[in-house]
């Protein structure tokens, strides 16, 4: 096929094409072949030449953008007749491609040193950068009426058929005139082609070849930020974003900030339960508002330490910390006094290793306040002290399955084979109780997950802190502990049934006067913090 | 290779050590023993273990004069007084344990004492404008069974009174059930994820 070929991609058009489908510059018809006349060397036309040779190093000489811009303008000019001043012309490197200064001064009417392809008459123009020139293009430019477009070698056109000041619109433009006011526009896009690049196409890959073809607009992609996540749609998104973002931001913890009113509170606090409570266990008045309502539990411990044998066989096991001893002491106080005075034998177990030392107290303690019952009461001789159980709730499973080696070094570092034997003991069932002291909820769970289940006759008993009370109480309910009695409040209802008064109700008083006093303080100061903080509010809201 | 062995390891003992509490057998009593042995001898030995590794975190930052030095140094010298006199006098000999007994128990009892002086100042500075229905159930549980404790009940026989108390008896053993319930199904089914595993090293 018979293209047109693009003198700027030097690529193959279709015939008949005005502009280059790959780079849209216009295509230059080729020109029919000059017959040499004879003598022509000599006959040529001097501008002729010098166009020629012009051209000539144009296409050997490599060229920029600018260059060709440049160069490709002052040819169309030329060709159109005119030339521009060199120095109005002159090139700003450093202006946008976008807006030469060669297309600002075409595209401005008031530019005087370039005569354009606009009405402006000739004529009109700075006659000092005007200069004739023998050009195709301007000897293209002719009244040609009849004619129409055609194509005209420039050698047969005359050069100085256009005269001066006549304006150009009113010319007939040929092809080449078109030709030549394509490539100047071509040329003055904002990014000439270059030989060495590959051209924008912006017709679609692959449609390149098909005649008439619309070109494409460039695609421009656009990215915008996603939106932010919205409290209303989604607030656990944003809360969860928000708690990242925070963890993310180290932060120191917050400072203890020192309050006056806070430390004087304290101190009052402090003060008024020190006065009432020692005034109440040093005055020695006797008990008032005793408990009427005896615990169910308490009751059912009476009943189970009233039908116990005399002589019988008493596991205790110590499982609470220091700091509850004095509780604990007084809670289970009613009960050991019940059991020595049925002449039982006491073996003294701990499960943890900061209360190893806690039986003896416990058992002084007895003593001291019971000092007619316990008086028999001493290491070796009424009670054995076997040690710690290690290992937890494998230890208390290891009771089960072999109880003398689980115990077998006592706390005197000595074996305690024969305790066991002069006890006649060799398993758990064969003590007729186990009472466990305990201010631990979970090791009273323990004892009944672990160990009440695979007793037959052995009683399980509890003394605990109050603390414990309400979780140990549904395993009485259930009747998986035969007895409890809970704190100081148990105790001295135990004592009350016992009437005589021990440890639980010399210390009545005082435990009752320590929570009055708390309970009032909590109350009152309550009170006076919540109208406090009102009125602050108020004041705040009124000031605003 | 090593999560594997662990993997299958650790059901056996599981299933041997239940099989113990279930059957009576003597072999299987004699294995649940042997394994419940081993359990106690580990965690004796863990115990070893924490204790060399805080004596070796003190004598660091007593010997690099880390903040504290101090403080760690007085650990250091009553750990091994202590230990000492244990080994000396055992734990049955009365001095020996009444020295414990004067030393920690007055010390856990004050701590004892301060949070209650501090449970009742913060109790105080919780009822104020603004507190939500939690904390003032809180507040609303503290002052009645503190009352109720006190056993300062006007009116107790009457048979009024004994409504309201046999409710607020009742109130607090239908939560423990629920909290002991709660456990239990926990425990359990803790225990059986651990059973059928497949492998320990999963998450």
């Amino acid at each position: 096929m018979a293209g047109v070929v693009c003198l700027n991609c030097r690529r193959s058009n279709p015939e008949g094409a005005l502009f280059c489908v790959f780079c849209q510059a216009a295509l230059n018809k080729p020109e029919p072949p000059v017959t040499p006349r004879p003598g022509s060397a000599d006959e040529e036309p001097e501008w002729l030449r010098r166009v020629r040779e012009r051209k000539e190093q144009d296409t050997t000489k490599p060229r920029t953008s600018g260059e060709n811009v440049d160069s490709n303008l002052d040819a169309v000019l030329r060709r159109i007749g005119v030339t521009r001043d060199p120095l109005s012309g002159s090139r700003d490197d450093k202006a946008p491609p976008h807006e030469t200064p060669q297309q600002a001064e075409l595209l401005s009417e008031d530019n005087s040193g370039i005569i354009g392809v606009d009405n402006q008459p000739v004529a009109d123009q700075d006659p000092d950068s005007i200069e004739r020139a023998p050009d195709p293009l301007a000897e293209s430019i002719q009244a040609v009426p009849d004619e129409g477009i055609q194509q005209v070698a420039p050698e047969e056109m005359g050069g100085d058929d256009l005269e001066p000041g006549a304006p150009v619109e009113s010319a007939h433009i040929t092809a080449d005139g078109i030709t030549a006011l394509s490539a100047l526009s071509a040329e003055l896009s904002p990014e000439p082609a270059r030989p060495d690049q590959t051209p924008y196409t912006p017709v679609m890959p692959g449609l390149e070849e098909i005649e008439g073809a619309l070109p494409g607009e460039e695609i421009t992609y656009t990215e915008s930020a996603p939106n932010p996540p919205n409290r209303s749609v989604h607030p656990q998104r944003v809360s969860f974003k928000e708690t990242l973002q925070a963890e993310r931001q180290p932060s120191a913890p917050p400072a203890y900030r020192r309050n006056r009113s806070s430390y004087v509170l304290r101190w009052l606090i402090t003060g008024l339960l020190f006065g009432l409570i020692s005034l109440a266990i040093l005055g020695g008045t006797a008990p008032r508002s005793l408990p009427i309502n005896i615990p169910l539990e308490t009751a059912s411990l009476y009943e189970s330490l009233r039908g116990i044998s005399p002589g019988a066989k008493i596991l205790l096991v110590i499982g609470y910390q220091p700091a509850y001893s004095g509780e604990i002491e007084t809670a289970s106080g009613a009960v050991l006094r019940l059991l020595a005075e049925r002449g039982s034998h006491f073996q003294v177990i701990s499960t943890s290793s900061q209360n190893l030392f806690l039986a003896n107290r416990l058992l002084d303690s007895a003593r001291r306040n019971y000092p007619t019952q316990m008086t028999d009461y001493i290491s070796g001789n009424g009670y054995d002290i076997l040690g710690y159980l290690p290992g937890g709730p494998a230890g208390l499973r290891g009771l089960l399955t072999d109880l003398p080696a689980n115990l077998a070094v006592g706390v005197d570092m000595k074996p305690t084979e024969i305790a066991f034997q002069t006890a006649g003991i060799q398993k758990l069932d064969d003590y007729d109780s186990i009472l466990v002291l305990t201010d631990d909820p979970e090791t009273a769970r323990l004892w009944v997950e672990q160990i009440s289940p695979d007793l037959s006759e052995t009683r399980l008993w509890m003394a605990v802190s109050s603390q414990a009370v309400p979780l140990v109480r549904p395993y009485f309910r259930s009747g998986q502990v035969d007895g409890l009695v809970g704190g100081l409040y148990g105790a001295a209802c135990l004592e009350q049934v016992l009437r005589e008064t021990g440890p639980a109700l010399r210390l009545w008083n005082g435990y009752e006067n320590g929570l009055l006093i708390a309970l009032f303080t909590i109350l009152m100061g309550g009170i006076l913090n919540f109208t406090g903080f009102s009125l602050i509010h108020h004041r705040k809201e009124g000031a605003r | 290779m090593r999560s594997r062995i662990l993997a299958i390891l650790t059901p056996l003992a599981a299933v041997l050590l239940l099989a113990g509490v279930f059957w009576q057998l003597p072999v299987v009593q004699a294995v649940s023993g042997s394994l419940l042995g081993w359990i106690i001898t580990l965690a004796g030995v863990a115990g070893l273990i924490g204790i060399g590794s805080l004596l070796a975190s003190h004598t660091r930052r007593v010997a690099k004069g880390q903040k504290g030095w101090f403080f760690s140094l007085i650990a250091l010298l009553s750990f091994s007084a202590i230990f000492t006199l244990g080994l000396v006098l055992t734990p049955a000999d009365a001095f020996y344990t009444s020295l414990i007994a004067a030393i920690l128990v007055p010390i856990e009892t004050s701590l004892l004492a301060l949070l209650v002086v501090s449970l009742i100042a913060a109790l105080i500075r919780m009822l104020r404008p603004g507190m939500d229905l939690h904390s003032a159930l809180f507040f609303f549980s503290a002052v009645v069974f503190l009352w109720a404790a006190t056993g300062f009940v006007p009116f107790e026989r009457s048979p009024g009174i004994q409504i309201i108390l046999t409710l607020f008896n009742t109130i607090p053993l239908g939560g423990a059930r629920g909290l002991l319930l709660g456990i239990g199904l926990g425990s359990l089914m803790a225990g059986w994820r651990a059973l059928i595993r497949p492998s320990l090293g999963e998450p």
